[in-house]
């Protein structure tokens, strides 16, 4: 019994077997030239399209443009892998053994890990072909938008490595059918699963992963304080009524043009950790390992993001990623911000100075300083370590930095799995047989 | 279950109207083991070999036997008691004979008889629940392997690789049996020459005739040279031409010092090449018999003066009937247990100047035996 045992010669055997049949049928060639003109078609709509709408850019507007189409294009051609992939291999040992060309296989000196493996092989090598074909589009797309080669080859091998994957989910289910109508359903189910049902079920969690009444920090003036001021604040406005100056409050107040120099300013030196129970938070980073096996999250998470800014924004409203243009690494600050912890941690006090704008403020020094237009610094406060760091990055260049990685554990998982489907294929090619599933004929 | 044994025509067509009592060229070669075979069942009744005769077998045909290869004793094929079952059905329930090196054996029995299943497991493919069987000397499942390389099976169906070559296949076969690439390739040729598709060697196997794809999957089962050839259903919708050759080429193999182990349900082909049958009936061995066993079959007599035939076989107090002829007084057919009536009958046909001109088997001795069986299942 020779199950598991493996020779080169072998497995050279089984695939120039299986490429030979594949390769030299005019079908065969039909398909590739068809999918060459499908995806030169989508790819010159896509960057049509993404050319007319955007007339009059300018040059870095334009390799933004060229980025989102890269993404795009590369997106399809990952989708069109994983649709064509089940097709080389989800039929491939029922198949056979309908035709009547397994058994006579079996029976040779091939063990069952030559004749599987040699199949995957060769179904692998033929789907490679095709992605192959592929990649003149995607280099077009990567010359337009100024992309790093490494960009292009990262994402092409993850394309290759996903098709693998595919071909040998398929060859399992295509051991485990009997009919090869059945296999080729399961074997989409299963692509299916990875790549959409992944995200379904993630967001199904949501629900489940809710934290009520969390404790959350802020940064803030006590309630105490914050009335004080309040009343200061109402205070000088009565005074303002009745001075009849109530112009100043609609004009210049009014809208926040300019604070009035002398209303009181809020006390931010005596800002202080307030604890409240009053958050509903979403424990995200409990699940986030459901989308580790899904291909899209896998290929956006291991892309280099090469020169992404990610500069610093107070606040974090305006974020450079998502104005890249790159989808990739939008999806991958995404993706990363999902596995960090919900913010706990809550900044109250230095908002306080958002709309007051007769005073500067330099947030690089610890403790800020604070001076008026007519050069009086005023009073301030040591900002805790814990807010300091935030505001040194953008939340997005915190996501990606804290964030844990996807592809490793991604990969891993994938292997794994396409490991045990092909295990399944292997175990179900071993002879003698025990026992045939009901309905199986040996040859 | 065709439990009805319609009584073939009794006329075959008389592809051989001599009456040689040994219609089959009694061409055994010198290296036959024929005292092997006769062991298994020679002076058995036909009643079902149970697996209480397997001591008697395992004292011929074991694992001690295994140890003397390549003495010229090792029986090709060894059975002893197997078995296998596929859920409910008992597909093999329990078969044991002896198939020699250097001669043809048939392998006999009606649809669902466990053929099939009997020759998977001799291939190596099916593991048998019970019983144990030895190809070469080597044990199917312990050395399975050994057995698989010894062994060339040629399946009832020939699967097709629509776009390969006849030369390829059988180059990547000849691969696949651990044959060097060039070695492989010059094996193909010879092979294809030998059994006449040279001209094929280069087009795809899916423009050969169902002929021409039984020789390509004889071409394949023979690729790595094997000891034991296993047929199934070889002659199954090949032309007459076509199967005197397959004949020929099995005889050639057989005298070649291979073992060579046929299935079918088609009696007369099987008994031109067959040196010994076994009849397998409901999964179980029913009867082992060797070529030259006489056996109780009909023969058919013809005279220029069927009248004066009639009169002389009623003188003899021989039973007969009319034969299947033309409505008029046509031929008659007798039965006979084994050669020695009929000789006594030509010699007295002779000395009272009948003008008999033919006395030929009406059918063949394994379809005799298999009838009988049958008879006797009901």
């Amino acid at each position: 019994m020779n199950t598991w045992s493996f020779s080169f010669r072998g497995l050279r055997t089984v695939t120039e077997l299986e490429l030979k049949q594949r390769v030299r049928s005019r079908r065969w060639a039909v398909g590739l030239l068809v999918w060459f003109c499908f995806i030169g078609l989508v790819t010159t709509l896509i960057l049509i399209t993404a050319f007319t709408t955007t007339t009059g850019a300018n040059a870095s507007e334009r390799s933004g443009i060229a980025a989102t189409a890269f993404g795009v294009i590369t997106l399809f051609v990952l989708a069109m892998g994983l649709i064509i992939a089940p097709t080389f291999t989800a039929t491939s040992l029922n198949g056979d053994r309908h035709s009547g060309t397994l058994a006579v296989l079996q029976a040779t000196r091939l063990s069952a890990l030559e004749i599987a493996a040699g199949k995957l092989v060769g179904a692998w090598l033929v789907a490679g072909l095709f992605l192959v074909v592929a990649l003149p589009f995607l280099l077009l797309t990567m010359t337009l938008g100024r992309l790093s080669v490494w960009a292009v080859l990262t994402c092409f091998l993850v394309i290759v490595f996903e098709v693998a994957i595919v071909c040998a989910i398929g060859l399992g289910w295509s051991a485990l059918m009997q009919r090869t109508s059945a296999s080729t359903v399961m074997t989409y189910l299963t692509v299916f699963f990875l790549s959409a049902l992944t995200v379904v079920f993630t967001v199904l969690m949501i629900p489940f992963a809710q934290e009520e009444n969390a404790t959350v920090h802020t940064w803030r003036l006590s309630p105490a304080d914050e009335a004080a001021w309040d009343s200061d604040l109402s205070a000088y406005i009565d005074e303002l009524y009745e001075a009849g100056l109530e112009e100043v409050i609609n004009n210049r107040w009014g809208d926040y043009e300019e604070w009035p120099t002398d209303a009181p300013l809020p006390p931010v030196e005596r800002c202080q950790w307030i604890e409240t129970n009053s958050r509903d938070v979403t424990h995200s980073e409990r699940f986030w390992w459901m989308l580790v096996l899904n291909p899209v999250v896998i290929m956006a998470d291991i892309v280099p993001t090469g020169g992404a800014t990610t500069e610093p924004t107070l606040g974090g409203y305006n974020s450079p990623v998502s104005s890249s243009g790159d989808i990739f690494l939008t999806l991958k600050t995404l993706l990363r911000g999902i596995t960090l912890p919900p913010d706990m941690i809550v900044e109250r006090c230095q908002s306080l100075y958002n709309n007051i704008r007769n005073v500067e403020i330099d947030w690089r020094v610890n403790p800020p300083t604070i001076t008026a237009n007519d050069g009086t610094e005023l009073p301030t406060a040591e900002v805790p370590a814990e807010i300091q760091a935030e505001r040194e990055r953008s939340e997005d260049q915190r996501a990606l930095e804290d964030g844990h990685a996807y592809w490793p554990w991604g990969i891993a998982g994938n292997l794994l799995l396409a490991g045990v489907f092909f295990t399944i294929a292997v175990r179900r090619l071993r002879i003698p047989y025990a026992t045939l599933a009901p309905g199986t004929r040996v040859a | 279950m065709n439990d009805t044994p319609t009584p073939t025509t009794p006329d075959d067509g008389g592809p051989d109207p001599t009456a040689t009592p040994a219609a089959e060229p009694t061409d055994i070669p010198p290296a036959t083991t024929s005292p092997v075979a006769p062991t298994v069942k020679a002076a058995g009744g036909p009643s079902p070999v149970e697996p209480t005769d397997i001591p008697l077998q395992s004292s011929t045909a074991d694992p001690a036997a295994g140890d003397s290869w390549p003495a010229p004793e090792t029986p090709g094929i060894a059975v002893t008691g197997l078995k296998r079952a596929f859920g409910e059905v008992r597909a093999v329930d329990g078969v044991t004979f002896i198939a020699p090196a250097g001669a043809v054996t048939a392998l006999v029995g009606p649809n669902g008889s466990g053929k099939t299943t009997l020759l998977l497991m001799l291939a190596g493919l099916l593991r048998p629940d019970a019983g144990e069987a030895f190809i070469a000397g080597h044990d199917v499942v312990s050395a399975n392997l050994d057995a698989r390389s010894a062994v060339g099976w040629m399946p009832d169906t020939f699967g097709t690789w629509d776009t390969l070559t006849c030369h390829e296949i059988l180059t990547l076969f000849a691969q696949a049996y651990g044959i060097a690439q060039a070695d492989a390739a010059e094996r193909a040729s010879v092979l294809l020459e030998r059994l006449y598709l040279d001209e094929f060697a280069d087009r795809p196997a899916r423009v050969l005739s169902r002929g021409q794809k039984q020789r390509l999957g004889l071409a394949r089962a023979l690729v790595h040279d094997p000891d034991v050839l296993l047929l199934d259903e070889p002659a199954s919708g090949l032309d007459p031409r076509s199967r005197i050759e397959l004949r020929d080429t099995l005889r050639d193999l057989a005298r070649e010092g291979k073992t060579v182990l046929v299935s079918s349900h088609v009696l007369s082909e099987l008994d031109e090449i067959a040196d010994h049958a076994v009849f397998l009936s409901r999964g179980r061995t029913v009867e082992t018999l060797p070529s030259d066993t006489e056996t109780s079959r009909e023969w058919r007599l013809e005279a220029l003066d069927p009248t004066a035939l009639r009169r002389f076989l009623d003188d003899q107090g021989i039973a007969w009937r009319d034969g299947s002829g033309t409505g008029a007084l046509g031929d008659v057919v007798i039965s006979s247990d084994g050669y020695d009536p009929i000789l006594q009958l030509i010699r007295a046909a002779v000395e009272a100047d009948l003008p008999l001109h033919t006395v030929a088997p009406a059918t063949g001795r394994l379809e005799a035996t298999y009838l009988s069986l049958d008879e006797e299942r009901k």
